[in-house]
């Protein structure tokens, strides 16, 4: 422990003006006015006085300064040298003294440019300020803040030594402002007299509160507090953020003087920072769409990679000379090359012998065109030539130059020869066609002119036996009489089956016009010509709507019609017969389907190909009249349009005709002519 | 008032003719036939009918025809009765087996009065002999009969 502790101003520090002043007053006249060896012996004196006064200065700058220093060093020295101590040993006061003790020299250093007292020259009058009093730390520094109970109006600048820092002190207990600079006063918008009014806490805010109040509560603990960062809000309303240091002073009694804060708006720095992050999320968040964008982006150019190189064209694109610049894996595997053997070489590579000459031009002409496609040849690596279809186009560079050319090419050897397969195999099919159907006419002509010409013998016989009954009938007897009956009956039936015949062969030309037939239209005129038979047999005809109307020879069709429902209601054996006639379901759209039903005899499925051939019955006459040819004549004509017929039933359970025919266009709209006598 | 009903028969078939004749005469129709089996000869005749010195006193009343026969065929007489001014006054009846379409547009684009196919049996015969007569002879009128000169 030291004893530099004093309660006032050392007497040392009299002393040296005292002895200046006496110096300069009496003796220095004194020296000037008396005679040489008493005014001698007065200089020296005052002279004497003067080096004392020196003496005195340097003395009290020592026990100002240097002792405390010198005391300073020690401790320090000291506290180097000792161990660890607990914390409330008297060896840590010693440190927080120590602590003290250097900050009150900063202070004292830092205070002396403003009190005017330069350090270095000892002899300046009036070098004390009478406000350096007051406080002084534990270890007896002079604290240079003035004494408590000074006036409360004054600017400290004493304290507050740049007007731009914002310091305070602050009550411990109830944390109100008893000092405040100049800046913090103009930063927070209150003066001092209200601030004195006010506790720190007052303006923090609300959810600043509890963690400030803490940390405060701790810095009075520990001694201090660095780097608390609150938010306030000014007199004005405003929000402001602040970092606090805060120290604690400690009275001469050790007890707890006041706390010292020193603040700083960082209200900027924070909104600083803020943004920053802010800015920092934003741009992590873009980062990762990039990637996600990179990774796509990577995707789409493998897919697109895939797709050039595995198309199943031939892609490929040369410079203005004619010289592969790329081309894809199709091309290779086509004709077998490796990709160095192509890319910078020329196409002429490609091309048979004989034809390579005129490449350079040919190319030179088709980059001047801007596009070209052609049929041509290219060789294979197995010498092997193919037909190729080539379709290739020219870009154009910056400049509006071609600066190369883009193209596709197929193979089309295997298209070339199916083609040529495919024409060979039309044109035979065209040459049978046209047998056929010469042979065809052929048939029908000679079956028309046939069934024709035996009428007339036929008549002949009918007729002339007709007449030897009628005037020799009596002149025969039984015998003769019956030979003749079966004469008749014969011919009558061949007339009916050349009769048949005709109707056959006639069936087979389709020579009428093509129209479109309204096939309700034509059951209509069907009903009405079937009119007496069906009132005789009390039956029916219904038509269930819509009928497709088709394309084809209105005659025949009515035919057709006449043919089926005849045989509707002829092999009909029930008290109500009906026969239906409606539209049956067809996929295809250029063809019409109908059919034709009927509850009557039924077919067995055994005949139900039998019944479609000529002549073909499977009853006899004295069952069913009839020669078996109706079928046989819908079926001509039914082949003459191109379509089909057929049949379902079971024996007892009716039948069902199914008709396909060429359906009308839609578009035709045809006023509906009156059938005619065309049946 | 004419009673002579005229027939002229362009028909090659004997039978045929035959059942006509028949049919005529058991109809009991007032008829006059004359059968000529070949097409140029019927051409023949009916020209000399145009002539003054006509052996025969009267052009037929009505022509039945048959396209079926030899060497010039049925149309191509058809044809050259419509084509001379006078004849084509004559109404030409088409007799004949043939029912084809052709055959029926061809004949009356070629000026054909009426085309009828040949009956199958024979009673018919008698009812269509017996249509003929009321229909061209009783019933239509007819240019006068006289000396076919213009």
């Amino acid at each position: 422990m030291t004893n530099h502790r004093a309660q006032g101003p050392h007497p040392s520090r009299w002393l040296s003006p005292f002895l200046m002043g006496l110096a300069w007053v009496v003796l220095v006249p004194i020296a000037f006015t008396l005679k040489p060896p008493l005014g001698l012996v007065a200089a020296l004196v005052s002279l004497g006085l003067l080096i004392l006064a020196l003496v005195a200065r340097s003395w009290d700058e020592r026990r100002r300064w240097v002792e405390p220093t010198h005391h300073l060093a020690l401790q320090l020295l000291a506290l180097a040298e000792e161990p660890k101590q607990p914390l409330d040993s008297p060896r840590s006061r010693e440190l927080a003294e120590l602590t003290e003790a250097l900050r009150t020299l900063k202070l004292s250093w830092q205070t002396l440019p403003t009190l005017g007292i330069p350090i270095a020259s000892p002899a300046c009058p009036g070098s004390s300020d009478p406000d350096l009093n007051g406080q002084m730390s534990r270890s007896g520094m002079l604290a240079a803040l003035p004494a408590e109970g000074v006036s409360k109006e004054t600017n400290l600048s004493g304290e507050f030594y740049t007007t731009n820092d914002m310091v305070s002190r602050l009550d411990p207990r109830t944390l109100r402002w008893l000092e405040s600079s100049p800046a913090e006063q103009d930063f927070l918008g209150w003066r001092l007299p209200d601030l004195r009014e006010k506790s720190f806490l007052e303006i923090v805010h609300p959810d600043d509160y509890k963690r400030a109040r803490d940390q405060l509560r701790e810095s009075l603990a520990k001694g201090e507090l660095h780097g608390l960062i609150l938010r306030i809000k000014t007199a004005a309303g405003k929000l402001k953020a602040i970092e606090m240091n805060v120290g604690v002073r400690y009275a001469s009694d050790l007890s707890v003087s006041h706390l010292r804060c020193h603040v700083t708006d960082v209200t900027n720095k924070l909104r600083a920072e803020r943004e920053l992050k802010l800015r920092t999320r934003e741009l992590m968040q873009v980062n990762e769409q990039l990637r996600t964008i990179n990774r796509e982006l990577e995707d789409l150019k493998d897919r697109y990679r895939d797709l050039y190189q595995n198309a199943p064209a031939m892609y490929f694109s040369l410079d203005v000379n004619g010289r592969f610049l790329d081309c894809n894996d199709t091309l290779l595997h086509t004709l077998g090359y490796r990709r160095d053997e192509l890319i910078g070489h020329s196409l002429r590579r490609l091309i048979p012998e004989p034809r390579r000459a005129a490449f350079a031009e040919r190319f030179a002409e088709y980059m001047q065109q801007g596009s070209i496609e052609i049929e041509s040849e290219w060789v294979k690596s197995s010498g092997e030539t193919i037909d190729v279809w080539v379709s290739g186009t020219t870009v154009l560079g910056r400049d509006g130059k071609p600066s190369y050319s883009r193209s596709v090419a197929q193979d089309i050897t295997a298209r070339h020869r199916l083609e040529a397969e495919l024409k060979e195999k039309n044109e035979r099919l065209a040459k049978t066609n046209e047998e056929l159907s010469r042979k065809n006419k052929e048939m029908d002509e000679f079956t028309y002119v046939v069934s024709h010409d035996l009428q007339e013998p036929l008549r002949t016989l009918i007729a002339f036996s007709d007449f030897l009954v009628q005037d020799c009938g009596d002149r025969l007897d039984a015998n003769g009489q019956e030979h003749i009956r079966y004469l008749v009956d014969a011919s009558r039936r061949m007339r009916t089956l050349i009769h048949g015949l005709l109707t056959l062969s006639r069936a087979g030309q389709v020579t009428g016009e093509l129209t479109s037939v309204n096939l309700e239209e034509v059951v209509e005129v069907v009903k009405a010509d079937l009119a007496e038979l069906v009132r005789s047999r009390r039956a029916e005809i219904r038509v269930v709507a819509p009928l497709p109307v088709l394309w084809g020879d209105r005659g025949r069709v009515g035919q057709l019609v006449v043919n089926l429902i005849s045989n509707a209601l002829k092999y009909n054996r029930s008290e109500a017969p009906w026969v239906e006639v409606g539209g049956a379901p067809e996929t295809d759209t250029s063809w019409a389907t109908f059919y034709v039903r009927d509850n009557g005899i039924g077919i067995d499925p055994r005949f139900h190909d039998k019944i479609f051939q000529l002549f073909r019955r499977l009853h006899t006459p004295e069952e069913y009249e009839g020669t078996g040819a109706g079928l046989a004549i819908c079926v001509k004509i039914v082949q003459a349009h191109g379509g089909r017929i057929w049949v379902e039933s079971q024996p007892g359970q009716g039948s069902t005709f199914f008709i396909r025919l060429p359906r009308a266009p839609a578009t035709t709209h045809e006023p509906e002519e009156q059938l005619s006598h065309a049946i | 008032m004419q009673s002579d009903f005229h027939i002229l028969l362009i028909e090659d078939s004997r039978t045929d003719a035959k059942i006509i004749e028949r049919a005529l005469r058991e109809g009991n129709v007032e008829h006059r036939l004359t059968v000529i089996p070949d097409g140029q000869q019927a051409l023949d005749y009916l020209t000399r009918l145009n002539q003054p010195d006509a052996p025969e006193p009267d052009a037929p009343d009505l022509v039945l025809l048959d396209l079926n026969l030899p060497g010039l065929d049925g149309c191509e007489v058809l044809t050259r009765i419509k084509s001379d001014p006078i004849l084509r006054m004559i109404p030409v009846v088409i007799l004949t087996t043939s029912q084809r379409e052709e055959d029926v547009r061809e004949t009356y684009q070629a000026g054909a009065n009426t085309y009828i196919p040949k009956p199958a049996e024979y009673p018919r015969y008698r009812d269509l002999v017996r249509t003929l007569r009321q229909y061209w002879h009783e019933t239509a009128l007819r240019p006068t009969r006289k000396p076919l000169q213009s």
